[in-house]
């Protein structure tokens, strides 16, 4: 009897101790990381998660059947690269990307066959000059009793103080000029911050909608996206802003809340688009990718993806002034012409 | 209603077994935990890593019947084998019913267990949608077995562990982070609703066991060491799995 209860005991403390670290004995082994595997995972979740196909008129399929036949099992891994990197350039997609270590993949041709009519050079020499003030991220002047806000970069974060102070200045001011031109994007809460001061009443800018399933119309149903108006002071008179090709992905969204503003007026040229929210994930040999996973359409359905289009084009060589923006003047112009 | 007739001998049942007086238990513990975790929203790799977990718990025991709840805390930073991190945080509450049958042997208890579990998963190289979850609450059966040994009888080893085979899930849609549902218009109690699915057998997996060692002081208190490994796998717009184990400290306090 007692050498049963021994027994009983040693076969208990094995059990116990055989069953420790079965989080590692379960633990699943890595997935195939070849080139070819690579290449496969890649193109099936694009093809599942991408959100643009049917409007851009992709087919998918047939990419596949011409970058498929460039992967073999002992090529290097900068030949993969740029296999991968042009069979995801074929979305023509700012959002998509493929990311190693030692090198980043892009597709820049909403903005690289366009003029872009932005010269740092000038606005520093003639507009923004030496003395001009540095609100948070946004570097400001009086111009011709305009205030002119150059925002470079929405991934820079705007305060509801700094724009407290860009209110406070309006009051010395005839209009507000803001020029977007080149910015490539960032959060969409900036672009919030500044619209949120420029509206009494709740705005509808755009609808949008996300993937819902591998299928090319799997979608959530459309939904609205609005500008809520923010506590404080506010100014309600007439918005410019200037755009070009290269304001891209938040840049084309705060476009776009401007054009739904009655009292704002957008100059320059389109912008580049981005109407796509970027969702990112990783490959099984470690790099990682970018691709468009949502829609954003304006209030008369158009994709955002292809770029805002603005109220004044002004990209005709005779409309060029030498020594001068002409973006900026004609926005001046407006804003002096329709008190 | 007819359907729920079966009911009332389970209650009548269950009276007795409530009503009786019962040792309530305080445990306390913490120690190493050791967790893998993989998101195929986001990746195919398997994130790894350890760091400290903490359980808070209760337990009362009476002749018939013994009611366990641990409150179980931990946030590890995963790595995955090409050194890109993400953060997990996981909470849970877990229970644990035990009946003692005359049928089955003293040591041996049999039962039922509900997981309470969320899981989130904050990927660094992920700037949208970020972090992904899940939250499941699910129901099954559950075993324990528990012998005491020792001169005095001082030394308690307890094994139990559960198997989860219906219940509900709440997770990350299949590209944002809030579920479909709550991406257009509506309550958020519609869209809520909308957006739970089902617990199912074979599809969605949970289970777990608990080792315990513990020693009885003088003043009724234990002290002991144990290991808690639990394995889930949530099947909904994607699927996610993770596993951990728990080495952990405990003292239990009698109340």
């Amino acid at each position: 009897m007692r050498q049963l209860r021994i027994i009983n005991r040693f076969l208990l403390i094995f059990l116990a101790t055989w069953t420790m670290s079965c989080e590692e004995i379960i633990a699943p082994k890595s997935p195939e990381s070849s080139p070819r595997a690579v290449f496969e995972h890649l193109w099936q979740d694009v093809n599942n998660r991408y959100s643009f196909f049917e409007e851009k008129q992709i087919d998918w399929e047939s990419v596949k059947q011409i970058y498929s036949p460039l992967i073999h099992e002992n090529m290097e891994p900068d030949a993969l690269f740029d296999v991968l990197g042009e069979m995801l350039a074929e979305l023509e997609d700012g959002h998509v990307n493929l990311l190693s270590t030692f090198n980043r993949s892009r597709n820049w041709s909403w903005y690289e066959n366009f003029p872009l009519f932005y010269d740092q050079q000038l606005i520093d020499d003639i507009y923004l000059r030496t003395d001009f003030r540095i609100v948070g991220p946004m570097h400001v002047q009086t111009v011709d009793n305009m205030l002119y806000v150059n925002y470079r970069s929405f991934e820079r974060r705007i305060s509801q103080a700094n724009m407290d102070e860009i209110i406070r200045l309006m009051q010395f001011h005839e209009g507000l000029i803001i020029d977007v031109r080149s910015n490539g994007g960032g959060s969409l809460q900036n672009a919030h911050s500044i619209a949120s001061r420029l509206i009494e009443q709740e705005l509808t800018y755009a609808r949008q909608r996300f993937k819902t399933g591998p299928g090319n119309t799997d979608f959530t149903p459309w939904a609205n996206l609005r500008i809520t108006p923010q506590s404080g002071e506010k100014y309600l008179g007439k918005v410019a802003v200037l755009t070009n090709r290269r304001s891209y992905s938040s840049t084309t969204f705060f476009a776009q809340m401007m054009k739904a503003l009655p009292q704002a007026r957008l100059f320059g040229d389109q912008t580049g688009g981005g109407g796509g929210i970027p969702v990112f994930a990783e490959l099984p040999n470690g790099w990682t990718y970018r691709f468009s996973g949502s829609q954003t359409v304006d209030l008369d359905e158009v994709q955002l993806e292809f770029g805002v289009q603005v109220d004044q084009l002004l990209t005709h060589p005779s409309e060029l002034m030498p020594g001068k923006d002409h973006f900026i003047e004609a926005a001046v112009s407006w804003l002096k012409s329709n008190p | 209603m007819k359907n729920f007739l079966f009911l009332i001998p389970f209650f009548l049942f269950l009276h007795p077994v409530l009503a009786q007086n019962k040792k309530h238990t305080l445990l306390l513990n913490t120690g190493t935990q050791n967790t893998w975790e993989r998101d195929f929203a986001y990746s195919p790799l398997v994130y790894a890593g350890s760091n400290a977990g903490f359980t808070l718990g209760f337990s009362g025991e009476g002749h018939k019947k013994t009611d366990e709840v641990y409150i179980h805390y931990s946030r590890l930073p995963l790595q995955n084998q090409f050194n890109a991190e993400m953060s997990a945080t996981h909470a849970s509450i877990m229970t644990y019913t035990f009946y003692k049958w005359d049928w089955l042997p003293r040591q041996l208890n049999l039962g039922w267990s509900n997981n309470n579990a969320l899981s989130l998963r904050n990927y660094q190289d992920s700037q949208n949608f970020n972090p992904r979850f899940d939250f499941h609450t699910s129901f099954g059966p559950a075993a324990r077995f528990q012998t005491y040994f020792g001169k005095q009888q001082q030394w308690r080893f307890a094994s139990q562990a559960h198997l989860q085979v219906i219940g509900f899930l709440f997770s990350a849609s299949y590209i944002t982070s809030p579920p479909d549902p709550f991406l257009h218009e509506q309550s958020t109690f519609n869209a809520f609703m909308q957006s739970i699915s089902l617990f199912q057998p074979f599809r969605q997996h949970d289970l777990g066991m608990m080792n315990q060692l513990f020693y009885q002081l003088t003043n009724g208190n234990e002290i002991g060491i144990g290991y808690r490994w639990h394995y889930t796998s949530l099947e909904n717009a994607h699927r996610s799995q993770r596993s951990g184990g728990h080495y952990f400290f405990q003292l239990n306090f009698q109340l």
